[in-house]
């Protein structure tokens, strides 16, 4: 195995990594910590780099691992990303939407996609008001495209525990991007 | 024999919006759905929205482009050699 060069590994795949992780945990520190931690498990366990994958696909293998470790923290939390049935911002007690919360037309093509930046960095800020766990949830599943089996399996959490998870995210981020997005 | 019931709340809709967009709705739940859209143009409106933000959520990766500052990657190559 030839010398390893710390700062040609950093500048060839520092970015690449970076900008993977971000929009998965919608913080750039905790990104910015997880590329650290990606390389150092990497440059200690280097003597077990077999070669069968490129090093790109063995840094990125690495930093998907720290990413679900990221989202499994958040599902110790999962009481915190059910609704409280108490007291729900969204429907009224009949449970149909209220006067303020129900969905108001966008004046969009609902079947085209958005190219201007704007939207995503009103979505982004919208995820950020998301409890954790949901965050997760959203991420793998909008995002990375897991299906939901999969996204249970790796969080521990019953499918029932996940679609609600689903649910009341969807609702937040219908009603932030509304707010914020399209009535500002 | 007791009839089954058609009627769904909003809140219930909601739900079924969600999981329909994985293709895990049963008949039963679809045919709910689908009466309660005749009655309830606000469900219908949220149904269109949601897939719009699952559709565009996706491409939220292609979005980014922030890079690291020199001053952060000479912090990482500095905990390598540490």
């Amino acid at each position: 195995m030839a010398q390893l060069d710390a700062t040609k590994w950093v500048n060839e795949y520092g970015d690449m990594l970076y900008r993977y992780a971000i929009p998965r945990v919608n913080d750039k520190e905790i990104a910015k910590d997880l590329v650290q931690d990606t390389f150092l498990a990497a440059w200690r366990n280097h003597d077990n780099f077999k070669g069968e994958i490129s090093e790109k696909n063995w840094l990125f293998t690495i930093l998907k691992n720290k990413i679900i470790d990221h989202y499994r923290k958040a599902s110790t939390r999962l009481t915190e990303g059910l609704p409280d049935n108490t007291n729900d911002p969204f429907f009224d007690e009949a449970e149909h939407w209220t006067e303020q919360t129900g969905p108001k037309e966008w004046g969009i093509d609902y079947t085209q996609g958005v190219e201007k930046r704007e939207f995503y960095e009103i979505l982004n800020r919208c995820r950020k008001k998301l409890k954790d766990i949901q965050s997760a949830v959203f991420a793998m599943k909008y995002l990375d495209g897991l299906e939901s089996e999969e996204i249970c399996k790796e969080l521990n959490i019953s499918a029932s525990n996940f679609w609600v998870l689903v649910h009341r995210a969807k609702l937040n981020l219908r009603a932030c991007l509304e707010k914020n997005w399209v009535l500002k | 024999m007791k009839r089954m019931s058609l009627q769904i709340t909003c809140k219930k809709a909601t739900e079924y919006i969600v999981l329909r967009e994985e293709g895990k709705l049963s008949p039963k739940k679809r045919l709910q759905l689908w009466l309660h859209f005749g009655i309830c143009g606000l469900c219908k409106l949220f149904s269109k929205q949601s897939k719009f933000i699952s559709r565009n959520a996706a491409h939220l990766h292609e979005h980014v482009d922030a890079s690291l500052t020199d001053a952060e990657k000479l912090t990482i190559v500095e905990s390598l050699q540490r």
